[in-house]
């Protein structure tokens, strides 16, 4: 998904991993059943999202206005518990009896599919429809299409452009609902990738085409019952799904919710407020913001309607340490000194945590004292040290370089970028400032032609697993064009380590592993990346919304289906 | 005047020809603007870019890639690379919020222009002039992004007046439907008022003195028939051309701001959405659909002209 926040343009966009705040997971509560004794069973609602989803097909979508609805529409053979905060990101069988038996050497994964699975239109699930909702991830070139060539014979069958072809890894036995998936290699984190949207069961003859104005059934507590793209979409609840007991995957409180695109975000805010519309999937806008806080009710109150929470992404600046003068360990030390994390976060309307880790809170392996007072260049809620920083550009012996910052013209990327230009040039560089057109900029930093010497960047998980994150500076991926790797890191221990823990299937025990290498990548003398940040998004509901029940998913955002009116509404 | 009329035509399709041409050509000049990259996804392999070249046509020159961009567009076939929806259906769904806005807005800010001009003009100098032309400089002077702001927050969010944005289709209810674009028609005509009562002002007080309308007046014809039926008649004739082309200038684009404003998502909005997604394919169309309305409605303009006044015939042939 893009690296882009979707309420500032829209457009290209994120799958957010969300977090609720320490203190306000308790208030947002956990009860998925709708136990608050204010909610209502049933009703309908009204959503807006800025942006119209990119697909309403699970084999496309790979944004968050996707991901956040058809969640509910399409269970995947895995997915994840409807709980706030960490146990959100524990993988539950979806469609699977049960989590699926690994192999000894890590390449072969079985499932068990659940015994009278039925579609939203009532025909049956068989094991066969797995491998066609993956060959139409393949076929239709999907963005999730490079997560599954890790299954042997993905990639000939991506090569073959025929649609009929067999996938050779893929073994699926309707009979008796058994399916097997070898891959090439053993891959830590295959269950989160089997957990992704893509990989929600469709029908064995769902057309190989893009079925956004007509979405298939699915298996989920709702089916899409209309799509106008760029207009609105329909959920209602799936007539088939309760009958299916699935544990753990609620039924979903109110019977229908419409979700209307709504490109004026001032406008959603200020119709959330007067009750016109019951939630909006951005945060309201910075001008509007004030007035939002002031008539939404206290935290824990009954009358509570707005709630901020810390997503799992990641906020940072890259420095290409393979171009002067970042290829010099003491100047990358001292960017991290100079950075003003909590001037940063004030540019984001205060929508920004400041933080000193490349993983976010809730992955496995964060570290939230390394992130917080024990980070290496001081508390990031801090000023930053910038004699320290000035110290270390006179011994580097760098002062005055010329340096061009890039960034891109999304909003508040573009203001981002030039206070960070202002910081290198406090701290003893001179520096200058390159904006890119939003559309372009990952593709031109990732370019080692263009030689970007530093600038804006940042990552929203796509699945809470740390790989997830350290693909970014991993050095066996770094390319020639379309690198995402944008600082060129690689550090052979790093590598190494990233190899030892892509075999590591249980991230529990490997925690501790992965936080040591969040500490080797951004502490001195390495240095290599500054981050500064985690990004918040809100809840933010009408007078009309039962707020207690709502549930925050560390992956998918809001949870539509703990979603409910107050009694009476 | 066939040929007149066929040389026109011919100048349109040139124009239209034109429009296509640098439109797609900026779009091929902007740096990285690699489409292919942009629809693979957050993590693309090259296997993965390659294949989406050869599927959408990128591995073309340009030259190929213009014909199958322009048979695509006439065809109806044409596919927005960044959700891959039908672009001709996204204009045609956007047309009738964009045709419900500029209508209304046109025939307001023709009647409103009409009326503050011929008000102007009658007491030239007096206080009503001077009230009417204080007013039309402010309404002159405001971005229709700034009242059309002003408006949603102030009559719509604090007062609920009237409503906040949106739009509701006239054929599900006419009421709604007006009731939605009362604030959108009167933010975009505000400047095209104050433009049409100073420019029809001018215009009646230049004619006011001519020789028929004096000669009018010694017939003994009351002031009120003299103003209307000679002065007013002859002074419209170029607010009326006027009114046209700026008529096809907002349908073509001229509205984005508003819509965008009001949420309305006609075929402006879409038209800023695709620009801001460097998406070629709805920025292509939505141009050419803009420049069309643009053309054609400067094409009648001046086969209007022609039948009306042979000299511009004359003078199309003399040059």
């Amino acid at each position: 998904m893009s690296r882009k926040f979707s309420g500032v343009r829209s457009r290209l966009l994120a799958v957010f991993g969300v977090l609720a705040l320490a203190g306000g997971a308790a208030a947002c509560g956990s009860d998925s059943e709708s136990g608050s004794s204010d909610a209502a069973e049933g009703g309908e609602i009204t959503l807006a999202q800025t942006s119209q989803p990119d697909y309403l097909d699970p084999a496309l979508s790979y944004t968050v206005n996707g991901w956040e609805p058809m969640w509910l529409v399409y269970t995947p053979l895995l997915t994840y518990a409807h709980e706030d905060g960490e146990a959100g990101a524990e993988l539950i069988p979806g469609l699977a009896e049960d989590l699926p038996e690994v192999s000894e050497d890590g390449k072969t994964y079985t499932f068990q599919l659940r015994d009278g699975l039925k579609y939203s239109d009532g025909s049956d699930v068989v094991a066969s429809d797995f491998e066609h909702t993956i060959k139409r991830v393949l076929a239709l070139e999907s963005g999730g299409a490079p997560f599954y060539q890790s299954i042997e014979g993905a990639t000939e069958y991506l090569e073959g452009n025929n649609d009929d072809a067999d996938i050779s890894g893929i073994e699926a036995d309707d009979k008796t609902g058994e399916i097997e998936i070898t891959l090439t290699e053993p891959r830590a984190d295959f269950q989160n990738i089997i957990a992704m949207n893509f990989a929600g069961l469709v029908p064995g003859d769902t057309p190989f085409k893009n079925l956004t104005e007509e979405p298939p059934p699915g298996v989920g507590p709702y089916t899409i019952t209309e799509s106008v793209p760029n207009r609105e979409f329909v959920m209602e609840r799936n007539p088939e799904f309760e009958a299916l007991e699935i544990p753990d995957i609620p039924l979903g409180n109110v019977d229908k919710m419409t979700t209307s695109i709504v490109k004026n975000q001032a406008q959603q805010a200020q119709d959330v407020l007067s009750n016109e519309l019951d939630y909006m999937q951005d945060p309201p806008p910075a001008d509007i913001k004030p007035e939002v806080l002031q008539t939404v009710g206290p935290d824990g109150s009954e009358e509570q309607r707005y709630e901020e929470h810390v997503t799992s992404s990641t906020y940072y600046f890259f420095m290409n340490t393979q171009v002067a003068p970042f290829d010099d360990p003491l100047v990358r030390e001292a960017v991290n000194y100079g950075i003003d994390k909590p001037a940063l976060a004030n540019l984001f309307a205060g929508e920004l945590q400041p933080g000193c880790s490349f993983l976010p809170p809730g992955m496995p392996g964060y570290d939230e004292e390394f992130d917080t007072t024990g980070c290496p260049y001081g508390d990031p809620s801090e000023p930053p040290d910038i004699e320290k920083a000035q110290e270390l550009i006179q011994e580097a012996g760098v002062e005055g370089e010329s340096v061009t910052v890039y960034g891109n013209n999304d909003d508040p990327t573009d203001k981002v970028t030039e206070a960070y230009a202002d910081m290198l040039n406090d701290i003893g560089l001179n520096a200058e400032v390159e904006i890119l057109d939003g559309g372009v900029y990952f593709q031109t930093i990732g370019k080692q032609s263009e030689e970007a010497q530093t600038g804006f960047a940042n990552w929203f998980q796509d699945f809470p697993h740390p790989l997830n994150f350290y693909f970014l500076v991993d050095g066996d991926t770094i390319q020639p064009t379309n690198n995402q790797n944008f600082g060129n890191v690689d550090d052979p221990e790093i590598n190494d380590e990233l190899d030892a823990l892509a075999l590591e299937t249980d991230l529990e025990s490997v925690a501790d592993r992965w936080a040591a290498l969040d500490e080797l990548l951004i502490a001195p003398p390495n240095s290599y990346i500054a981050p500064y940040g985690h990004r918040k998004l809100a809840t933010f509901f009408s007078d009309r919304m039962d707020f207690e029940s709502a549930v925050f998913s560390p992956v998918y955002n809001n949870d539509y289906s703990t979603f409910a009116l107050k009694e009476g509404e | 005047m066939a040929r007149f009329v066929v040389r026109r035509l011919l100048a349109m399709i040139f124009v239209l020809f034109a429009v296509s041409v640098l439109t797609f050509t900026i779009f091929n000049v902007i740096p990285n603007g690699d489409p292919a990259v942009r629809m693979a996804g957050k993590q693309p392999t090259e296997e993965q870019i390659e294949q989406i070249r050869q599927t959408w046509s990128f591995d073309e020159p340009v030259t190929t890639q213009y014909v199958v961009t322009m048979k695509k567009l006439f065809s109806g076939d044409m596919i927005s690379y960044t959700t891959q929806t039908d672009v001709v259906e996204e204009i045609v769904k956007g047309l009738p919020r964009t045709l419900s806005l500029s209508i209304g807005a046109a025939i307001l800010w023709m009647a409103f222009g009409v009326g503050f001009g011929l008000l102007s003009a009658m007491k030239a100098g007096g206080v009503r002039d001077k009230l009417l032309t204080v007013i039309a400089l402010i309404g002159v002077s405001m971005p229709v992004f700034w009242i059309g702001a002003l408006f949603n927050y102030y009559l719509g969010f604090k007062l609920g007046i009237f409503p906040n944005g949106g739009y509701v289709p006239f054929t599900e209810n006419p009421i709604d439907w007006a009731y939605h674009l009362i604030l959108p028609w009167f933010a975009l005509s505000i400047l095209f008022i104050g433009v049409y009562s100073r420019v029809l002002r001018g215009n009646i007080l230049d004619t006011i003195n001519e020789d028929y309308v004096r000669t009018a007046r010694a017939k003994g014809l009351s002031e009120r028939t003299v103003l209307l039926k000679h002065v007013l008649r002859n002074s419209l004739i170029p607010i009326v051309t006027l009114w046209g082309l700026d008529f096809a200038v907002v349908i073509g684009g001229g509205a984005i701001l508003t819509e965008t404003v009001f949420d309305l998502q006609g075929v402006g909005q879409y038209a800023a959405d695709s620009i801001g997604q460097l998406d070629q394919p709805p920025i292509i169309a939505v141009t050419m659909f803009g420049a069309f309305f643009v053309v054609i409605v400067n094409a009648i303009v001046d086969i209007g002209y022609a039948a009306l006044d042979p000299r511009v015939r004359l003078g199309e042939s003399a040059g």
